[in-house]
């Protein structure tokens, strides 16, 4: 149920209560349109390494996680893939690739660990995206 | 009591040990007899623990699989004369199917530098196929200086690669080359042997000499261009040419010589007319370094 909708029928109960003909329920009826808390709504996690810090450079790897756990992907799953990453089979190309398709960024690379150029720390900058399915 | 040192002929040219640097390991395909492969895997059933030190007292597996003469030849040439051979094995046995993908990591114990003081070797006894979970590599990640617990959450990697390889293959690895192992998918065992050996002596360019090999116009970035998967790139822009360049004069004997001046400086990649500036030496004597 939309923010819309949900504005629209509050707005009808209103009326009726005005009308004197809100009755509980009616009320109840509303109140059950609202979105559940149902277990089986989860978070899911893509968590990708990218090159540099803009949104549309490179990505480097990726990860998603649903449930808390490290999802294969289907080639991996596939007992006669190769999987030699070479990202033509990656879900997305850039993180604005993952925005696009509704992912929404919850933490953004801190890029002062990147400073120390004398060395080469980790994977590329970290970005973590999330959404409920 | 069988010998704890080992000398033999080096038998990698200069672009191999190169390349060695760049990439970070080197596969030896069906080197092991599949006789020996076949005792080895015998044992192995009956003998499953995870650190089966008494393969190493087996005259047959010591010979063939410890001191296997390709192996040896291209260890001679990475760690000089008179390397020490393994103290200890693991064998990496799986015998069940999996459904999560294995963890990224670099084994501890780990010194993170330009000295190759030490290989981390692996030996598969039997066809270890994609399906029977080779063991996973990230080619040019030996450079990257990162914790193991800060890499259990990362899945796949641009450029990454399984070792598939026959029965019988042994590869060579820079110890903290990103690795992990590989989702089994068939029901069967997988034997994977691990064992290291280290350098007893300095290092010298005592290998064998190409002598059309030039260090003023040689490769040291690598590539994908090599054939190679690379996932070196990923770091800041030349710093994979850099590191390896360093690692090879280390190698040579002559890391006093090795120096970064900066910009498209030697051994920064680009096309050039002349010998590049900051070249630690001639074009002329270039191939003449430090060679013994």
């Amino acid at each position: 149920m939309t923010t819309q909708a949900i504005k629209q029928e509050l707005e009808n109960c209103l009326e009726q209560l005005e009308g004197g003909t809100l009755t509980p329920q009616r009320l109840q009826q509303v109140i059950d349109k609202f979105p559940k808390q149902t277990p089986d709504r989860k978070q899911e996690l893509l968590i990708v390494q990218a090159k540099g810090s803009s949104l549309t450079m490179e990505l480097l790897g990726y990860s998603i996680y649903r449930g808390g756990k490290n999802e294969p992907s289907p080639e991996q799953l596939n007992p006669h893939g190769q999987v030699t990453d070479n990202a033509s089979s990656w879900p997305y190309k850039t993180v604005a690739d993952a925005i696009e398709d509704g992912w929404r960024v919850i933490s953004f690379p801190n890029s002062a660990l990147m400073m120390d150029d004398t060395t080469t720390h980790g994977l590329g900058f970290e970005y973590i995206l999330e959404r409920w399915r | 009591m069988l010998s704890s040192k080992h000398e033999c002929d080096a038998t990698l040219t200069d672009s191999q040990v190169l390349s060695f640097c760049q990439d970070g390991y080197m596969m030896l395909e069906s080197v092991v007899p599949d006789e020996i492969n076949q005792r080895t895997m015998d044992v192995a059933e009956e003998n499953a623990e995870i650190e089966p030190v008494e393969f190493l007292k087996l005259p047959w597996f010591f010979d063939n699989v410890i001191c296997n003469p390709a192996a040896m030849g291209a260890i001679r040439s990475l760690l000089g004369r008179e390397f020490h051979l393994p103290i200890q094995l693991t064998n990496h046995r799986i015998t069940n199917t999996s459904d999560i993908p294995g963890k990224w990591h670099v084994d501890g114990n780990y010194r993170f530098n330009h000295e190759l003081q030490y290989l981390q070797v692996f030996y598969y006894p039997q066809d270890t196929p994609p399906e029977l979970g080779p063991t996973e590599i990230v080619p040019g990640s030996h450079f990257w200086r990162n914790q193991t617990r800060a890499m259990w959450h990362l899945n796949h990697i641009l450029g990454a690669k399984k070792t598939s390889a026959p029965a019988g293959s042994i590869f060579l690895t820079i110890h903290h080359i990103w690795h992990r192992v590989g989702m089994v998918r068939v029901n069967r065992p997988r034997n994977l042997f691990k064992y290291f050996y280290w350098r007893t002596t300095p290092p010298q360019r005592d290998w064998v000499i190409d002598p059309d090999f030039d260090f003023a116009t040689a490769d040291y970035q690598g590539g994908a261009h090599t054939g190679n998967p690379f996932a070196g790139k990923n770091g800041e822009q030349f710093r994979a040419a850099r590191d390896a360049a360093e690692m090879f004069y280390w190698l040579c004997g002559c890391q006093d010589q090795f120096q970064v001046l900066g910009g498209c400086a030697w051994p920064t990649p680009t096309t050039r007319s002349y010998t590049p500036y900051g070249f630690p030496g001639s074009a002329t004597n270039a191939p003449e370094l430090r060679q013994n």
